[in-house]
């Protein structure tokens, strides 16, 4: 059922210290990297919610990338520990629930990490394009 | 032995007639022999009401919330899990300690109709700690069950969904969760779910709403409610119990214990110190997030 010239959407929730820092310096590097992607500038990863990631598959993305500072190195200190704790959890209550945990990214990209960036982000929009469109957490109003 | 209605009314009355405390919430019986009531008890008469079987399932935590009770003296009717729900409440400074009179009691398990109610049985904390209380009701019910299962065998239904492939889990899923009603009793019967403002009662974000018959908007409820009592959860089975369309929510909860107990030890709500697993993080923890790549 895989439709021809697939695009995916990606929302990517990027953490203001290290990962959206990765994504500048990618872009200054000129580094080419999938134009599917939407970031998302957050303080820092733990500040994304469940409701930000669910609401994203809602509203048509196929997939989110939460991304954040290296373990040790949040800007905060402990703010990506939590985002750790809790992303494992919700990865395994959806999966329990039958959706799909590999739309689910969640990455450690540090602002000198450009190349990185490129990488997951490239080998995301890969993976997504052979999973096909998400389907099964749509809000069908937002679709006009 | 003495009978278990007396001496709660006994301590009922007592409590009242010296003025330690406005009020005792305990339970009452209904018109049916399985019915029983949560029922407030202000007066020595009304006292004479109160009572304690096997179908007091109702948890009288959650009542402590409410605006009228604030304020006031009360004296509260606790089993097990109650108590380690209001244990939880209080540290987490809902209530306050001072404003209550804790009795104790040891709780035989609870019926639904005529069966054991399938949460008791794989629960060891049923009987409320003598000291954490300021009074234990010493006589106590015959035991429903007898031996306790293990959490494997009370949750068989688990393991089920999870060997069934993510098409056919998300078919169940969709077959429970689209008959939600979205009356929010899951979220006001459990005892440990506790926000004085909740998330889906706030009118901003306007995307969280109740006003849909949509799958998405289920699958958003309830995933959240899920995960926001996931490192809380006292397994009181209460959130599958007031589902009027007998949606078997305490599954997400019990999956999310063992998830939990699997990644970051055992904690036992209301059992062990504060904070709860997910109010806090270590260094140390194992990442699942960042082996692959290098």
């Amino acid at each position: 059922m895989m439709q021809q010239n697939f695009e995916p959407k990606i929302i990517a929730f990027c953490c203001n210290w290290c990962s959206y820092a990765g994504a500048d310096l990618a872009g200054t590097g000129r580094l080419k990297y999938s134009e599917n992607i939407r970031i998302v500038r957050v303080p820092c990863s733990s500040r994304v919610e469940v409701q930000m990631i669910l609401r994203a598959f809602q509203n048509g993305a196929d997939g989110v990338m939460v991304a954040g500072c290296h373990p040790g190195d949040c800007h905060y200190d402990t703010g990506n520990y939590h985002t750790r704790r809790r992303m494992v959890l919700l990865k395994s209550l959806v999966s329990f629930m039958g959706m799909d945990p590999e739309r689910l990214l969640v990455k450690w990209i540090s602002g000198n990490e450009a190349a990185r960036f490129q990488e997951t982000v490239d080998s995301f929009n890969d993976q997504l394009k052979k999973l096909g469109p998400s389907n099964k957490v749509r809000d069908q109003r937002c679709e006009i | 032995m003495r009978d278990i209605n007396k001496e709660i009314i006994e301590i009922a009355q007592e409590l009242l007639e010296s003025n330690k405390v406005d009020m005792v919430l305990g339970y009452t019986k209904g018109e049916r022999p399985d019915q029983t009531f949560p029922f407030i008890a202000k007066t020595k008469e009304e006292a004479e009401r109160l009572t304690f079987d096997y179908y007091s399932y109702n948890s009288l935590s959650k009542y402590l919330l409410d605006d009228m009770y604030q304020g006031k003296k009360i004296a509260i009717f606790l089993k097990g899990c109650d108590f380690r729900g209001l244990k939880l409440m209080i540290g987490e400074d809902r209530v306050k300690r001072e404003d209550l009179h804790l009795i104790g009691l040891d709780c035989p398990g609870v019926k639904r109709g005529e069966s054991v109610s399938p949460y008791c049985l794989s629960c060891r904390l049923n009987n409320v700690p003598k000291e954490e209380v300021d009074t234990k009701i010493s006589t106590s019910l015959e035991p429903l069950v007898e031996r306790k299962y293990s959490h494997e065998e009370s949750f068989s239904e688990i393991n089920d969904i999870e060997k069934m492939s993510n098409e056919e889990r998300f078919e169940y899923w969709k077959r429970q969760l689209s008959r939600c009603k979205r009356c929010y009793s899951c979220r006001n019967g459990c005892p440990v779910c506790t926000c004085r403002v909740c998330l889906f009662d706030r009118e901003n974000p306007g995307y969280i709403d109740g006003a849909t018959d949509q799958l998405a908007q289920h699958q958003f409820y309830h995933v959240i409610r899920a995960f926001h009592v996931a490192d809380r959860c006292v397994g009181c089975g209460e959130c599958s119990r007031v589902c009027p369309e007998n949606i078997p929510l305490h599954l997400l909860s019990q999956k999310l214990i063992r998830e939990l107990e699997k990644f970051y030890g055992t904690y036992t709500t209301g059992v062990d110190e504060l904070p709860t697993p997910l109010s806090t993080a270590k260094a140390n923890d194992p990442d699942h997030f960042g082996k692959e790549v290098k």
